[in-house]
């Protein structure tokens, strides 16, 4: 039996950790199938790439079946799901230095969706109240009106938690130390909510602190970090323990965080609990594949990480193939309490050293 | 013109440990095919094959090979009328291990003294090559060949192309074209001139009623797999579209067993990193994206990535991928190829045509592009005539006499 697809609106007045792995799939494939339907009939070069694969929809009963984009073809071109012309907002991805950033469209509709998921997330997590926040970045990121960036989306979206706001950062990246103080004299053992990127937290705040030897106490506050690993654990060796190690002994903050996200999949993230998984809500599911077959591989061990979000309208990236590596430790008995899947994410595959003569991997 | 002290500091001699740059670059062209560089070259093939170690690399082997036959081919062509240009400078390219090999013998039998900028990525068979020719220059029997080349490497530094770029009389370079382009900042002096390896793109022909009545389908098979992924599909002279040639059930067959094939030869032999296959995928979808009508077959291990074409669009060529990710179509004869290829097309390996049919269809046909011609198994062949340039001619300088 196929359920019907809810409306959003229904959608959301679910508890986004409430439903069982079971309940929640068959919700998911029945709004999934409804996303691909959609996409396909309004988006001809989406419905090209499936249909060269031989895709039909009809024969799709599981969220396994359902054919994946690899992540990155949002870095080549522009697919834009757009049937009524609109005026589309062209977010940005981070990008690592030197490599292309994803354009990913985003409308109206697919924007209050992506915030009203991530408010539903969070709020589960830190209640419903507004609270003071600090966001460990500069002000100037959110003021691009042209290139609009991942971290202005992530900056944007908590501040729909915030009943005011403090930048951490100067433009030019140097500690708002005066912001921070202030911050600190008003809410120091209030209930007050942190968010930022990893790197910019270790790198610009952590390591800052650190240098002129200050630490502060925010006994009670709680702090959501994403964003890549890669460059601090490149550059600075930080590890996940010493960064909340660090984290507890500059501010105070013992209840840390992390989430995975994505420029692709903005809104629909996983957030680590107390336990340290992170747990898809029922706006995502993640799918473990084989590296090499991408045949779905059982629970614990590694593979490549496929996320699906029920959000994107503006663009197909309901289904997406990363280049992350992952595994899922568990449906439904996480002892935080939370139903559904949860899962490590460990990293990403390797850059392959190809032999040839086309330059485009040459070594200097 | 002199190179600062800074700048010479930085540039590593691997190979003659003993040369003296100073005297190599007073050195004279020879004659093309001269006895002594055919002596030598012989020796040097002589000595890899003679040492166990070559076996482990098939790229070496049949380099060897190769220098070990040349003198025999060449010793009664002694072109006397055909001098060096002079002063050659290769500039190779970073990920084929021994190309700087074949570029550097070409350069020495056509009589050059020759400086070769070698891959900065140290791959055993380039260290096991250096090695022998450290070996054989150190004989005293050589001593007037050793200092007619150079082996080193360098740094990404302008003032260094510039200053080997300046003293000679033809610069070779490998590409790809980003590595052209920026060699071409420096400039050459007026009569010198550069020969140039730009990106190519290369397809494969087969007949499918030959192949249909072959016996040697895994022969067939091996061959193009050695053409293919023993480079990584990523060799300009790796195919990357299959033309099946006849008629249309047969070539429906043909293909069919043609990857039936190949694909447990590529699943036992070829290894894959999981970002080839995302790649692939990626290419995949630009292409479908703007394409209707393409099949995608993937093997289980999608080591093997094709998509089934109907017809060829424009720039076929810019939706090359590696790692095995082909495209294939169906036409009806040989001739129906000419309608897509274009400047960018370098190879033709062919299976099922006689010398006879492709020697008309490149007389009859207003072709704009391929350079060669191949039976399957033998694009990574190297030859004297590479890119449509004869290297013999063009390194060389001929004299007229008239009487």
């Amino acid at each position: 039996m196929r359920n019907e697809p809810i409306d959003m609106e229904e959608y959301f007045r679910i508890d986004p950790y409430s439903l069982s792995h079971s309940e929640k799939s068959s919700l998911l494939v029945a709004q999934i199938r409804h996303l691909f339907r959609y996409h396909m009939e309004n988006n001809s070069a989406y419905k090209n790439i499936l249909e060269s694969s031989n895709f039909y929809l009809d024969k799709a009963d599981s969220l396994e079946d359902l054919p994946f984009l690899p992540v990155r073809i949002f870095k080549e071109i522009d697919l834009i799901t757009n049937p009524q012309g609109l005026n589309m907002r062209s977010l940005n991805s981070s990008g690592t230095t030197g490599q292309a950033t994803s354009r990913i469209h985003i409308d109206t509709e697919t924007s209050n969706l992506q915030t009203k998921a991530l408010v539903k997330i969070i709020t589960s997590y830190i209640g419903k109240k507004r609270l003071p926040l600090l966001i460990i970045d500069a002000p100037s990121t959110i003021k691009k009106r042209d290139a609009f960036s991942a971290r202005a989306a992530g900056i944007l979206g908590f501040s729909k938690f915030a009943s005011e706001t403090t930048f951490a950062l100067n433009d030019d990246m140097t500690v708002n130390w005066e912001g921070i103080r202030e911050f600190a004299s008003v809410n120091a053992h209030n209930p007050v909510l942190f968010f930022g990127f990893t790197s910019l937290i270790w790198v610009h705040l952590i390591k800052e602190m650190e240098h002129e030897g200050i630490s502060l106490d925010f006994s009670n506050a709680t702090l959501f970090h994403g964003g890549g690993w890669k460059k601090i654990l490149l550059e600075e060796q930080a590890t996940k323990s010493n960064f909340s190690r660090e984290i507890l002994a500059r501010l105070g903050i013992s209840k840390v965080h992390d989430y995975y996200g994505m420029a692709e999949q903005v809104g629909s993230i996983l957030v680590e609990c107390e336990l340290g998984y992170l747990h898809t809500s029922i706006f995502s599911e993640i799918i473990i594949r084989d590296e090499i077959t991408h045949q779905v591989i059982d629970k614990k061990k590694l593979g490549l990480v496929e996320t699906i979000s029920v959000l994107p309208k503006s663009y197909p990236g309901h289904v997406l193939l990363t280049e992350d590596l992952g595994r899922q430790m568990g449906l439904d008995d996480c002892e935080c309490g939370r139903l559904g899947s949860y899962f490590l994410i460990e990293g990403r595959i390797k850059r392959a050293e190809l032999r040839g003569c086309s330059d485009t991997y040459q070594i200097i | 013109m002199t190179l600062t002290k800074s700048f010479e500091d930085q540039i590593e001699i691997c190979a003659p440990r003993q040369v003296n740059l100073q005297d190599l670059l007073k050195q004279n062209s020879y004659e093309a095919f001269n006895s002594d560089v055919l002596h030598f070259i012989a020796q040097l093939g002589e000595m890899i094959l003679a040492d166990s170690e070559s076996r482990k690399f098939l790229d070496v082997i049949a380099f060897a090979i190769w220098l070990r036959d040349m003198e025999r081919t060449f010793s009664n062509k002694t072109e006397i009328q055909r001098k060096g240009r002079g002063i050659v400078f290769h500039i190779t390219p970073g990920n084929v291990p021994i190309n700087f090999a074949y570029s550097l013998i070409t350069g020495l039998v056509t009589g050059n003294v020759n400086i070769v900028k070698l891959p900065s990525r140290k791959f055993e068979q380039v260290e096991f090559l250096l090695h022998k020719v450290n070996e054989l220059t150190s004989l005293v029997e050589h001593a007037k060949i050793m200092n007619r080349f150079v082996l080193i490497r360098y740094p990404r530094l302008r003032e260094i192309n510039d200053f080997f770029s300046m003293l000679c009389d033809v610069r070779v370079i490998w590409g790809g074209n980003s590595s052209i382009h920026e060699i071409r900042k420096s400039p050459l002096p007026a009569k010198s001139f550069d020969i140039t390896f730009s990106d190519r793109y290369s397809i494969c022909v087969i007949n499918s009623s030959e192949y249909l009545n072959s016996s040697e389908k895994v022969q067939i098979a091996q061959g193009f797999y050695n053409d293919t992924y023993l480079f990584d599909q990523n060799a300009c002279t790796a195919p990357h579209l299959i033309n099946w040639i006849g008629d249309e059930d047969e070539s429906e067959k043909a293909s069919k067993l043609f990857w039936e094939n190949l694909e447990p030869l590529v699943s036992r032999r070829y290894l894959i990193e999981p970002l080839q296959i995302i790649d692939k995928l990626v290419m995949c979808a630009r292409f479908s994206a703007s394409h209707t009508n393409a099949k995608l077959f993937k093997s289980l291990d999608q080591k093997i990535i094709r998509f089934q074409l109907e017809e060829i669009g424009e720039n076929l060529e810019n939706y090359k991928s590696n790692s095995g990710l082909f495209y294939e179509i169906k036409l009806g004869k040989l001739e129906d190829i000419t309608k897509y290829v274009n400047k960018i097309y370098q190879t033709m390996v062919y299976f099922g045509f006689s010398r006879e049919q492709l020697e008309s269809f490149v007389r009859n046909s207003e072709i704009q592009g391929i350079d060669r011609i191949v039976p399957v198994g033998k694009s990574l062949d190297f030859s004297f005539n590479w890119d449509g340039f004869n290297l013999i001619e063009s390194l060389t300088r001929g004299v007229e006499v008239k009487f």
